[in-house]
């Protein structure tokens, strides 16, 4: 007996519209993060070496 | 060979999924926090700030998956709500509740990553008030759900007001304490016209359990509670005279409303219930004029 499963070509589709959509949502995730991570490390920078004479 | 087109009414889509974020409850919870994250003290940073925004707008969507996972059972039988994902049968219950569940997880950790401890800790507090506290436990068993319930809806200003600054003082509570306020006249105007609905899924709305006459009443006395705090922002200053003229404006007018609902039939059917209607409506509006002015006053640099 075989098991396999066979799909719709509308559940295709269907399936590789939403895999697009994960993807794209984990480069999105990634992209985030890495803003992230610039925005935090410029902030504690110059939280650690102030400018002269700026009050921090 | 296994025929899998049995199981769903048609094939899932991206934007069933998206529906299991609740998107128009995400909208208003984006808003307010938006507003407390403008409002709050200090430089207003974009990458941050957006970040920040984005971990609230998908926490709430997380819990408006877990919402839907759990209240399936509900969903399926209450006319609103009969058509979403899974009801419907286009997204299977464990589906909505791994996307809750990771998306939960997911934004936690990008509030930790772009504003420390104390928004993230508030961000879980609130999905877990939501999904555990609300949707598993208030909503099934006492008619005072959405009122304990609400402060889920409530936090999100504060949230963002803890992203930006690390801190919490007066006035983000204030915020919070219009939305806990505004959220059991909303709700119970909407429950009075869709109470047999709520009967029937054997949700312990209060029109169901103390009658239509006895929610009345708790709208107009919530009503006379949340115009004079609507006002309050005026007192810390954090609003304006703009805030100042739309707050007392619209409080006068929610008052209005809620008295011709206190006279009114609404709850008993048909065109007894416009004044229900109408609050509710209004209700919206109100809460989206609040902080729309609190936003036109910081954003005309006071």
């Amino acid at each position: 007996m075989n098991d396999e499963i066979i799909l719709t070509p509308e559940q295709v589709r269907a399936r590789s519209r939403r895999n697009w959509v994960i993807a794209l949502s984990i480069v999105a995730f990634v992209v985030l993060v890495f803003f992230v991570t610039m925005a935090r490390m410029s902030a504690n920078m110059h939280a650690a070496h102030p400018v002269a004479g700026v009050a921090p | 060979m296994v025929d899998v087109g049995y199981t769903h009414a048609r094939p899932a889509t991206a934007s069933d999924y998206f529906a299991l974020l609740k998107p128009r409850v995400m909208s208003l919870v984006v808003f307010t926090a938006l507003v407390g994250y403008v409002c709050a003290p200090g430089a207003n940073d974009p990458v941050l700030g957006f970040a920040s925004i984005l971990s609230i707008a998908i926490a709430a969507g997380a819990s408006g998956a877990l919402n839907m996972w759990f209240d399936a059972d509900i969903d399926a039988v209450m006319t609103r709500t009969r058509t979403r994902p899974i009801p419907a049968g286009r997204v299977d219950r464990e589906e909505a509740l791994m996307l809750g569940l990771i998306l939960s997880g997911l934004s936690v950790l990008t509030m930790l990553l772009a504003a420390g401890t104390l928004a993230a800790a508030l961000l879980a507090f609130t999905i877990f008030f939501y999904a555990v506290v609300y949707t598993m436990w208030l909503k099934r068993s006492t008619p005072q759900n959405i009122v304990i319930g609400g402060l889920a809806g409530a936090l999100p200003p504060a949230i963002a007001w803890a992203a930006k600054t690390g801190s919490l003082s007066i006035e983000p509570l204030i915020l919070v304490a219009i939305i806990f306020m505004w959220t059991p006249p909303h709700f119970w105007a909407l429950s009075l016209w869709q109470k047999n609905d709520y009967a029937a899924a054997k949700v312990p709305m209060l029109p169901v359990i103390s009658g239509a006459k006895t929610t009345r009443a708790h709208i107009f006395a919530y009503s006379l509670l949340l115009a004079p705090l609507g006002v309050a922002p005026v007192l810390t200053h954090l609003g304006g005279m703009i805030y100042a003229a739309v707050s007392i404006v619209g409080g006068a007018a929610f008052i209005f409303l809620a008295t011709r609902v206190l006279r009114s039939q609404a709850g008993e059917g048909g065109v007894a219930d416009k004044p229900a209607r109408e609050l509710f409506g209004f209700s919206i509006l109100y809460l989206f004029a609040l902080f729309a002015a609190l936003l036109v006053d910081h954003g005309l640099g006071r």
